[in-house]
């Protein structure tokens, strides 16, 4: 599966089973290359479920951690993004209900500073958090995938298992409002 | 702000944002460091841990109290089976029983090597009459066995379960053996003082309330000395006193037998002519204890006359009666009971019998066997063709016993040893035994 690189060089790497036969084997420089190439996926779609730069950033160490305890779980399909989205997924999750159980207004606090501290250019941390604040979790899903990972929605349709036109009218219709949302805050 | 600018913002932005963990994932090494690794990360772990474990452990617990109480068996009912031998189960509400003892020697014999826990009640009961027909507690050729059943809860509904399972359970048994027996009933709650009375004087819960209700209709009767006696004794006495047993017991099977005993010794006791089969040791049907100054009835009295005369309990306690010995019809003027394979009368003055034979005796009148094991094999004699040294039939002996005479036909000898009598009734007749034929 071509996967988009990361911000160093921008091309799309092969991540393929044989790759995660390799970490499975305890070659550290494989899981080392496997970082490298699902990082920015791995942070994008944890992000756009919990909303919350911090959270995620945990999250993405428990997600990679997870992956090298149960690498020897894995089935090899093809699909090795799908399955680390899986994992990734199910600690998002599980971290929601923790903090719906609490109560916890540590998200909606972090939201607002999802791009304060980590992201200089303000329009950036402005359209970034536009994002996370208007759109819903499968737009979030979808837009940061295809917009900042280059995945096609093709692959995004398998990645999240959503019919493509789904992914096609999702898509459209999120640029849209995220769009008018931007211009407004920008101008208005 | 265009489109293309906005997704590029965005482009921007998240890559920008990426952490880079790699470091601290390398830096655990092992699963526990993981495990450690979430820990220090979550630290409301160590409260939900916490409530965790003690779900767990109150859990375990309330199992554990639950298994306990579920192991414990409920005594919902007592139930009491008496005859001569009284038992008494303890069932819980599904009709198990879970607790059975013995309330006298007689039901010792009867529960020996039985194991009755978790048994249902019918099957139990059906074990236990079995048992008491074997051993001749209850038998097919006595005209008054009776049965006491008494179930003793404060449930009307349930009373009349245990008591239509338990009656059905002695019914059958009792038919499948061709028995025949009266089988009384009561079911009123068990009161402190009957279960006081009760444990005074080792009897069953059930019989106690029996004797105190009998002896509370007639202010001559003494509970003590009734609890002495078997239940064919107590119906015996009810019958002398003419108690009406209607608001203390119901009858569930009346037995199509003569009113009045065919025998009874001299000195009261009802006991029957015993199979010469059966061993010596087994007990009869009622084995009471006979007083011993209760005269000699005259040949003139029926045997029922005799009971009815006695009216006095016994004064040995059941546990202390010997099963009565089955005592055979005797002629006056031969003097002879014997068993078909010839045996010579004992003299024995204590143990008299009074006999009255009607036409409806089962037993032999020449031998004094029950008609059913005599098969009119015996020699019809009165006894006069037995041999006068070995007590064996002529036809037997044929002169080869020690006394080495040839055969005659004599009178047997007034006196003989026991030991010498291969088929003797167990030395308890003898030849002053009366018969009056009716």
């Amino acid at each position: 599966m071509l996967v988009p690189g990361n911000r160093d060089n921008g091309k799309k790497e092969r991540l393929s089973d044989s790759l995660m036969q390799k970490v499975a084997d305890g070659d550290r420089a494989a899981f080392e290359q496997l970082y490298c190439i699902t990082q920015n996926s791995v942070y994008c779609f944890l992000l756009s479920i919990v909303k919350s730069h911090s959270t995620a950033e945990d999250l993405m160490q428990d997600t990679y951690l997870s992956v090298r305890k149960s690498i020897q779980h894995y089935i090899p399909q093809g699909k090795p993004l799908a399955w680390i989205f899986t994992i990734a997924r199910n600690l998002a999750y599980m971290e929601l209900r923790r903090a719906q159980r609490q109560e916890s207004s540590d998200f909606a606090e972090e939201e607002n500073h999802v791009g304060v501290d980590v992201i200089s250019n303000t329009i950036d941390n402005l359209v970034l958090q536009k994002a996370l604040e208007i759109l819903n979790e499968q737009e979030r899903n979808i837009v940061l995938l295809h917009v900042t990972q280059g995945f096609k929605f093709r692959e995004i349709s398998s990645l999240l298992d959503i019919p493509i036109g789904t992914v096609l009218s999702c898509y459209n219709r999120a640029i849209k409002k995220l769009y008018k949302a931007v211009n407004e805050d920008r101008f208005g | 702000m265009t489109k293309k600018e906005m997704k590029q913002s965005l482009r921007n932005a998240v890559l920008t944002a990426t952490p880079d963990v790699l470091g601290e994932i390398l830096a655990v090494q092992n699963d526990s460091s993981v495990v450690e690794f979430k820990k220090e990360s979550n630290p409301k772990s160590h409260i939900i841990s916490f409530r965790m474990a003690s779900c767990a452990i109150a859990a375990a617990l309330m199992l554990f109290v639950g298994i306990f109480f579920m192991v414990q068996p409920t005594v919902d009912s007592i139930v009491s089976i008496d005859v001569n031998p009284s038992i008494e189960l303890s069932v819980d509400p599904q009709d198990t029983v879970v607790k059975y003892r013995a309330l006298n020697e007689d039901a010792v014999n009867v529960l020996d090597g039985m194991d009755l826990n978790r048994m249902d009640l019918g099957t139990a009961t059906n074990l236990i009459i079995e048992a008491m027909l074997h051993d001749g507690y209850l038998s097919a050729d006595s005209p008054e066995n009776t049965i006491l059943i008494s179930v003793a809860n404060d449930d009307t509904e349930k009373v009349q379960h245990l008591q239509s399972k338990v009656t059905n359970s002695v019914d059958t048994t009792l038919k499948q053996n061709h028995t025949k027996a009266t089988i009384l009933q009561q079911g009123d709650p068990v009161t402190d003082d009957v279960k006081s009375f009760a444990k005074e004087n080792n009897i069953s819960v059930g019989k106690a309330d029996f004797v105190k209700k009998i002896a509370e209709t007639d202010q001559n009767l003494n509970s003590s000395d009734l609890a002495a006696m078997s239940i064919k004794e107590l119906t015996s006495l009810v019958d002398i006193h003419q108690i009406d047993l209607s608001g203390i017991v119901t009858t569930e099977i009346e037995p199509e037998v003569p009113e009045e005993p065919d025998f009874v010794d001299s000195d009261g006791d009802d006991n029957i002519v015993k199979n010469p089969g059966v061993d010596s040791s087994k007990p009869e049907n009622n084995p009471s204890s006979v007083p011993e100054q209760e005269p000699v009835q005259p040949p003139a009295s029926s045997g029922s006359d005799a009971v009815k005369d006695s009216g006095i309990p016994p004064q040995t306690s059941p546990e202390s009666s010997e099963p009565a010995e089955e005592k055979p019809l005797e002629n006056s003027s031969s003097a002879v009971t014997s068993d078909p394979a010839g045996t010579t009368p004992i003299d024995d003055p204590d143990q008299k019998v009074l006999i009255e034979e009607g036409d409806s005796s089962p037993y032999c009148e020449y031998c004094g066997s029950l008609l059913s094991v005599c098969e009119s094999k015996c020699d019809q004699s009165e006894g006069k063709q037995y041999c006068k040294y070995c007590g064996q039939l002529l036809s037997v002996c044929n002169g080869t016993c020690p006394g080495a005479q040839p055969p005659e036909q004599s009178d047997p000898p007034a006196e003989m040893k026991l030991d010498e009598n291969p088929g003797n009734i167990d030395g308890i007749v003898t030849q002053d035994t009366v018969i009056q034929k009716g």
